[in-house]
């Protein structure tokens, strides 16, 4: 193996950044890993933002129309990796963060997290095969694939990442599952003990999901999910800076939806969460977890209150540590998830006990247009990329 | 999930060891850029006098005309007693929330639950048939919610947008404001818009008797507790004031003369200026201002003053400082240049920090993506928003130093709603301060938080007219009652 580093540049006199070049090559399996480290418009020379744009693959069509870096020697087909298979990708899920948006333009990340596929090639050493060419298949990320970005054919190291997909379950829906719902399903699962816990005393729960984006959406849904129909005393709300997102969530069964103008002040805000979730707040599944969300957060919770985050934010918190003490409440990271819990989130899908939350599909050369939208809210939910669609037959989204 | 693996995450470059003995701050410049802001004793007495011009140009039967600031009758000529009494539903639109509450009164006791409902974009820029007949399926969601099914509760409308009112159950918007603009309604009555929409539903009932303005609610609020309130005052996302004038002075009035001889004015203040009145404290930012803004020329007083314009205003002072790089070295950031994006609760949380420590000014230049800041710059943009809300302040007390004067009662409670009032850690004190100093002698008077006025305070006012119209109901009972006895002998 050698190790090629290349040239760092620091230019602080622009507002850009070429950060670091690093490519690998391995002698024996030639996989070319491109991490291009992005520049980000903010000159902050104190803290580094690393903003990881999608490198794409060889996808003949229209790579000059998508907003992305594409660096220009692309991986080809990837080798088969030794005990492992290559996927090629069918579908891939736009996952952004807020801190990107709100810089006035929307920097595309495709990152390698929400892809669904169908397997192209398998390593003859893989013993007892029961995965054939042709199969659907979500992959579980890994740290290298969520670097690498999408890309148009996977190389997957460990079979065992692989999740088949059965026929009932559409592919475009399969391909949230390793991102927005493995996460909710896990933000879920830990809120549920504290929730049931308090349950026994209280006669009301008020959960409080901040974000009405796709991991938001994913709660919702999930929550109702494990709930269950006999629970009527757990509320659920969801709080985000845009109507037009809080109106689609509306449409996934919340008790109530509060909107966290960023104009308005902060006290403002607080009053009107506390006048909507009366008896104030219990649980909040915060994706987005900024300064300001979990300032409000922690005035609007309960004592004994738990505040799980997601950790997407682009700046540091900070807490004051007594009164989390005094009022013994605790803030919990959402943890990642599990091959395990993926396969039993595509079962649920399959079984349709769980509804999946507002999706809309697109071909991958309207991505330009579909980031602006987004950018704009004027499209809600999860936006997902179509890629090599003269292959795939089936078109649905639920919008 | 963004992860970023640890050996490929970049340290920040070696910090450069700071200058221990930074550049002094070059005052005399700083002074100059934000000294027109700072206005004279003098310059507020002027505005004293140009006001009461302005108010009695707008009462005046042939002057009202051509007067830019409106004295709009209300038609709402007494304040509650404290008799009122029953269930009344009431409505409150003035921007993207819509509220919908039921008020419960008995004598003091009040009573409130309220649902708020949001308004997207889509609807405040469509028609509006479109807006109201959301508002009616709001209300129908509210009264399912509430079991009101079935019945037909009196309700007050609270419509915070200019309207010339023809009764008290009946006003005639003149135009859209604060980002509405629904076709089909200007010029129309609201009243009768809502009634259609009702109607065309089918499913529910409402009988609306009072159209008011938010001023007037927060000052009907007050009077419930305060009997001696006579000015409602709104400092928020606009400004505007009402208050309690005598019928003699109402030279327009065209309503009754029974008891009691006054009626709450609706001053429409925030257009004071429009005609070039405020040109001699007017700065370059506050031009800008008004250049960009969707109605340039128009609402000189309330740019000036209220919550939608003090963040933009001091954006463009920071903007001019860091152009001539007396702050932030110079760099600003994209956020800083976009228009609209210093909010004006920034404002606020800035003049709150009280220690050296700067904590919610930091937050801001963080929000704002600035990325060089130092103690020094902390300082400098506190005195900023120090002074320009200081000069909001000051003039909204011109204001209500001259209507305290204009009425000439000996104690006045003044009744005060909206964000930049309830949030900014001054507001108040700068007020009070600055009334006593205007007002004449012989008048007190004190501020008041009028909490909620546009639920309580349109309740009150359909409480009030609920009242005036059983009134006339037994009334009339009571003449065919006569007659019928006539008849009988």
């Amino acid at each position: 193996m050698h190790c090629e580093t290349l040239v760092k540049i620091d230019r602080t006199y622009r507002e850009s950044y070429i950060l670091l070049y690093y490519k690998f090559a391995f002698t024996s399996d030639f996989i070319t890993k491109e991490i291009n480290m992005l520049d980000n418009e903010v000159n902050k020379n104190e803290q580094v933002q690393v903003a990881r744009r999608a490198v794409l693959g060889n996808v003949s069509e229209g790579i000059s129309s998508l907003p992305m870096e594409s660096s220009s020697t692309m991986s080809a087909m990837p080798n088969c990796p030794k005990g492992g298979v290559v996927v090629k990708v069918c579908y891939a899920g736009i996952c952004y963060s807020e801190g990107h948006i709100r810089k006035g333009h929307f920097r595309p990340a495709l990152p390698g997290i929400e892809i669904a596929g169908v397997i192209h090639d398998i390593c003859n050493t893989l013993p007892n095969c029961n995965i054939m060419p042709g199969d659907k298949v979500i992959v579980y990320p890994t740290e290298d694939m969520v670097n690498d970005g999408c890309q148009e054919y996977i190389a997957v190291d460990d079979a065992d990442t692989l999740v088949q997909i059965p026929a009932e379950v559409p592919l475009e829906v399969a391909s949230m599952l390793p991102g927005s719902a493995l996460s909710a399903h896990n933000a879920v699962l830990k809120a549920m003990p504290h929730v049931e816990k308090l349950q026994k005393v209280k006669p009301c729960v008020n959960v409080l999901i901040v974000g009405a984006g796709s991991l938001g959406l994913w709660t919702l849904r999930l929550a109702n999910f494990m709930i269950g129909s006999q629970n009527s005393n757990i509320r659920l709300f969801v709080a985000d800076n845009s109507i037009d997102k809080l109106i689609t969530a509306q449409e996934h069964d919340c008790h109530d939806i509060i909107h966290w103008c960023e104009e308005d002040h902060e006290q403002y805000i607080i009053e009107r969460t506390l006048d909507a979730c009366r008896g104030g707040v219990d649980v909040v599944v915060d994706f987005i977890s900024s300064p300001r969300t979990m300032l409000r957060s922690l005035k609007v919770l309960n004592r004994e209150g738990l505040i799980l985050v997601g950790g997407n934010a682009m700046a540091e918190v900070s807490i004051n540590l007594n009164t989390l003490a005094a009022k013994q409440q605790s803030i919990v990271g959402i943890p990642k998830g599990t091959v395990e819990q993926l396969h039993e989130l595509v079962q649920a899908i399959a079984d349709k006990k769980v509804e999946p939350p507002l999706f809309s599909v697109h071909n991958f050369e309207e991505a330009k247009d579909v980031f602006e939208e987004l950018a704009e809210c004027r499209l809600t939910g999860r936006a997902i990329l179509r890629f090599n669609y003269a292959n795939t037959t089936s078109l649905t989204d639920n919008c | 999930m963004f992860h970023v693996p640890p050996e490929i995450r970049i340290v920040s470059p070696p910090r450069k060891r700071q200058n221990p003995f930074p550049k002094p701050i070059d005052t005399e410049a700083i002074e100059n850029i934000v000294r027109p802001f700072i206005l004279s004793d003098d310059d507020y007495r002027k505005l004293m006098d140009s006001m009461l011009e302005n108010f009695n140009k707008g009462l005046g039967k042939e002057t009202n005309a051509s007067a830019r600031v409106k004295m709009f009758q209300t038609y709402v000529k007494s304040v509650p007693d404290g008799t009122e009494s029953g269930d009344f539903l009431a409505l409150d639109l003035g921007g993207t929330n819509f509220r919908v509450l039921l008020i419960s009164l008995d004598g003091k006791e009040v009573k409130m639950e309220s649902k708020i409902y949001l308004i997207p974009q889509h609807i405040m820029l469509g028609s509006g048939v479109q807006l109201f007949d959301h508002i009616a399926e709001c209300i129908f969601k509210f009264m399912k919610d509430h079991d009101l099914m079935g019945k037909t509760l009196p309700l007050g409308f609270t419509f915070s947008f200019p309207c010339r009112q023809i009764g008290l159950d009946r006003a005639v918007l003149t135009n859209w404001t604060k980002g509405f603009k629904c076709e089909g309604v200007e010029g129309n009555d609201i009243v009768k818009l809502l009634h259609e929409a009702i109607e065309r539903r089918g499913d529910i009932q409402v009988n609306c008797l009072a159209v008011i303005n938010d001023t007037v609610g927060a000052l009907m609020s007050c009077a419930h507790s305060d009997n001696s309130c006579a000015i409602g005052l709104i400092l928020g996302t606009g400004t505007n004031a009402c208050y309690i004038e005598r019928l003699e002075n109402v030279e327009l009035w065209d309503g009754d003369w029974d008891e009691p001889q006054q009626v709450i004015i609706n001053t429409e203040w925030g257009a004071y200026g429009d005609d070039g009145a405020l040109d001699f404290v007017k700065t370059e930012y506050d031009r800008k201002v008004d250049k960009h803004s969707i109605n340039p020329g128009k609402q000189v007083y309330e740019k000036m003053i209220s919550g939608m314009y003090m963040g933009e205003i001091v954006r463009l002072v920071l903007v001019k400082l860091c152009k001539h790089g007396l702050i932030f070295g110079g760099r600003g950031s994209e956020e800083l240049s976009t228009m609209g994006r210093f909010y004006t609760k920034y404002v606020s949380e800035i003049e709150s920090d009280v220690n050296d420590h700067f904590k919610n000014t930091k937050q801001v230049f963080e929000d704002l993506m600035i990325p060089n800041h130092t103690e020094e710059d902390c300082r400098i943009v506190q005195h900023v928003c120090c002074l320009i809300s200081t000069r909001a302040a000051y003039l909204a007390s011109a204001g209500i130093a001259c209507l305290l004067n204009k009425m000439n009662r000996p104690d006045v409670a003044v009744a005060v709603d909206g964000s930049l009032y309830r949030f900014h850690p001054h507001f108040h004190d700068l007020m009070v301060e600055k009334i006593t100093q205007l007002l004449n002698p012989g008048i007190k008077f004190r501020l008041m938080l009028s909490h909620d006025g546009s639920g309580k305070g349109a309740a009150l006012v359909a409480a009030v007219a609920n009242r005036v119209q059983q009134q006339k109901k037994q009334q009339q009972l009571l003449a065919n009652g006569m007659n019928d006895l006539s008849m009988d002998n």
